[in-house]
């Protein structure tokens, strides 16, 4: 899995999650690479009924979407991170 | 043809808990032949029936499968799915029926077995579903998890920490210590909500609502009634927490559209019945809507202000943070209870001076889908 995000080709919006068309103006959008830079908009330590805790953030990639993700235990919000493949899941570390 | 007035002539709740021994349908149906007697109806006198999906059942028609249950043969029935906010949805579209002529009496019904019928670890995998399949579930998002991270947001944005969200737990159970039926009934204090076992953090245990099995329903109809139903709205922004604009979540859209149908705003407001997965959940519909100020949910509730006698008594029955949520039926125990206060008719729970408008709304998904409405004596 790596981080992508859909443009529109007609009003420029752009989103994280795939869809068939742009929610401005209708316009079918392209799958874009994002370079996976960002900053931390949320995050949550998970403590699961069974299993080690684990980081999930919300991040706020300089693309200009949100995409959300493991993080690296520590992270806070505000702080700069770059996501990396870890196991195909995209994990966000201090940049 | 004048267009007609939608009244709620019937409401109930059973207890909610775990409570094992009766399906899905069995809350579905207990529920609903409280909500007739309570209306002075026989289900042969329904002309819709609409029911709210069980995780549970599962089954493919639960609105024909109630229908029969209870002996009503109606010209519409069906099921609907709207997360946490289905019991406003139907409610909303109960509505709309009656208004419209389409219908005259709509049975409204949400009940399961959430806590006893399946696994703990089965209902948080079933609920989990609301995130996206591909891109989030995959990480280990959960329902939990996803409310964490608005949690994490809101007390970032607003420079608060997880102590100024306890108290609106503190001030659902104190209600419900005195609700009959209630889940959670022990009294408890911030310290205790903090000091609870973590879940996803910043939301710990005593943040998030108990899983309950019980059921509401409510009869809408053209007939007059003691209350009516004086403005619905919804609004669907976006199903998934990456796609959400945390500035503008629907619930202020949906609730401007009920007050606007009702010639109300926030501050006519007598009783209200809004929705409370977690805390932060309840302080941001608060907020967003315009019943608090940003940020002061939590001190609003410190200071009394959510209490039987404060300016706004909400939750009067303890919410779904201490009453219980069984699913859909949760969220429409906050209707029941305005209902019966606006009727008067809560006994120790009755909010003093007689209150004439009261405001109910629902949220389902990762505040995904919002239903609104208000109420008043008719």
């Amino acid at each position: 899995m790596t981080l992508a995000y859909d443009e529109c080709p007609s009003c420029g919006r752009r989103w994280t999650l795939p869809r068939t068309g742009c929610p401005s103006c209708g316009a079918e959008p392209r799958r874009c690479a994002s370079a996976g830079l960002g900053t931390v908009a949320a995050v949550s330590v998970v403590h699961p009924s069974s299993g080690d805790p684990y980081v999930l953030v919300l991040v706020d990639l300089d693309d200009g979407v949100r995409a959300m993700g493991r993080g690296a235990p520590g992270l806070a919000v505000g702080h700069r991170v770059r996501a990396r493949p870890d196991a195909g899941i995209p994990t966000f570390r201090a940049d | 043809m004048a267009i007609s007035v939608a009244h709620v002539a019937g409401v109930a709740v059973t207890p909610f808990g775990r409570q094992p021994g009766r399906t899905a349908l069995d809350w579905q149906a207990t529920a609903a032949v409280a909500a007739l007697a309570d209306a002075g109806l026989v289900a042969p006198e329904i002309d819709a029936v609409i029911c709210g999906y069980a995780t549970t059942a599962g089954h493919l028609m639960p609105a024909d499968l109630l229908a029969e249950r209870l002996g009503a043969r109606p010209a519409i029935a069906h099921g609907t799915s709207a997360g946490g906010a289905t019991g406003l949805v139907i409610l909303a579209q109960a509505a709309r029926l009656v208004r419209a002529g389409d219908a005259r009496a709509v049975l409204v019904v949400g009940g399961e077995d959430r806590a006893s019928g399946q696994s703990g670890e089965t209902s948080t995998r079933t609920l989990a579903q609301v995130g996206h399949a591909e891109l989030e579930v995959p990480l280990g998002g959960t329902v939990p998890a996803y409310y964490a991270l608005l949690a994490s947001a809101h007390l970032a944005a607003r420079g608060l920490s997880p102590a100024d969200l306890a108290p609106l737990a503190v001030q659902m159970r104190a209600h419900a210590a005195t609700t009959p039926g209630a889940h959670l009934a022990k009294p408890i204090t911030v310290d205790d909500v903090l000091a609870s076992r973590p879940i996803a953090e910043p939301l710990r245990l005593l943040d998030c609502c108990p899983v309950s099995d019980g059921g509401a329903a409510v009869v809408v109809t053209a007939a007059p009634a003691a209350v009516a139903v004086t403005g619905v709205g919804e609004a669907h922004r976006h199903q998934h927490l990456t796609e959400a604009d945390l500035a503008d979540l629907g619930a202020l859209r949906s609730a401007d559209t009920a007050f606007g149908q009702a010639g109300r705003s926030v501050g006519d407001v007598d009783v209200a019945g809004v929705y409370d997965s977690f805390t932060v959940t309840l302080a941001m519909l608060l907020e967003e809507i315009g019943f608090c100020a940003p940020g002061t949910a939590g001190t609003d509730a410190a200071a009394g202000r959510f209490a039987r006698d404060g300016a706004l008594p909400l939750n009067t029955h303890g919410g779904l943070l201490s009453y219980g949520h069984c699913g859909v039926g949760g969220g429409m125990a906050h209707l029941v209870e305005v209902v019966t206060q606006l009727r008067g008719a809560a006994g120790a729970r009755q909010v003093p001076g007689a209150p004439r408008v009261g405001f109910v709304h629902g949220d389902g998904g990762v505040m995904s889908a919002h239903a609104s409405a208000v109420l008043e004596v008719a």
